[in-house]
């Protein structure tokens, strides 16, 4: 089974979560992240909708990096198996767009394992969206939020720093 | 896709994303190395190739830049047959 599958087509979660927990017969937790595409413009203060994201990558490089950050997290937080589905091409509003899973013995590492995937996916994987709407065209940067999420990782290095936030 | 070829010749290859290929027409270049010799020097190097909104989009220096698809950084030393990419900020996930 790959770990990180960069496709146009949607993906079944049920299936995923049916390959995951057979690929990691010991695990004792297996927490699934789903990402939809949100059907408004993602300025704040936006009342418009979107009709649907363009989603482009780096191909070779994205899947490079992302197998990256799947070994930093396994680093970090042991588990027995990871998975990322990241679609790319045009996707529509309130349809399924990434997917991280994660599989391990305890619970916690699963979540933060997770957690940390989807934080650096988000701010160091070569993806690039653009919305498409009534609005017209925009691409999107790099959100605040997203650098602020990925960077409280950047000086624990080990399982500590999440119960921070409990 | 278009791009300028040159045979013989010691060339990069440069791949443009996102807002950047919109700029640019096109999402490849290939320049010959010439006496450029950092990755910053692509930014004049494209400059008789480019439309100057890209140029304009690049002298800061605020994208990132990759070469052969690993996160490198404006000061790095370019090479025959690199190719660099030329990223916006990225917004996957």
């Amino acid at each position: 089974m790959i770990d990180v599958v960069i496709c146009e087509q949607d993906f079944d979660v049920g299936e995923q979560y049916a390959q995951v927990c057979a690929l990691a017969p010991r695990a004792g937790a297996v927490v699934f992240f789903v990402g939809l595409v949100r059907d408004l413009y993602d300025s704040e203060d936006s009342s418009e909708t979107i009709d649907f994201l363009e989603l482009e990558h780096y191909p070779g490089m994205t899947e490079s990096l992302c197998q990256d950050i799947i070994e930093q997290a396994r680093q970090r937080f042991p588990f027995d198996r990871a998975r990322v589905i990241h679609r790319v091409g045009k996707i529509h509003a309130s349809e399924q767009i990434v997917m991280v899973a994660v599989a391990s013995r305890h619970r916690d590492d699963a979540f933060q394992a997770a957690q940390f995937i989807m934080d650096y996916l988000k701010t160091r994987a070569t993806f690039w969206k653009k919305e498409v709407g009534a609005k017209g065209e925009q691409w999107l940067g790099r959100k605040e939020s997203d650098l602020s999420a990925s960077s409280r990782w950047e000086n624990n290095s080990s399982k500590s720093n999440s119960l921070e936030q409990e | 896709m278009t791009g300028y070829v040159m045979i013989g010749c010691v060339m990069i290859k440069i791949l443009l994303f996102a807002n950047l290929r919109d700029l640019a027409g096109t999402d490849q270049i290939e320049l010959p190395l010439g006496n450029m010799t950092h990755v910053r020097d692509l930014i004049t190097g494209l400059s008789a190739h480019v439309p100057p909104e890209l140029i304009n989009a690049l002298s800061d220096e605020s994208a990132m830049v990759s070469i052969n698809q690993k996160y490198a950084g404006w000061d790095a030393l370019l090479f025959d047959g690199a190719e660099v990419g030329i990223l916006p900020p990225v917004s996957g996930g």
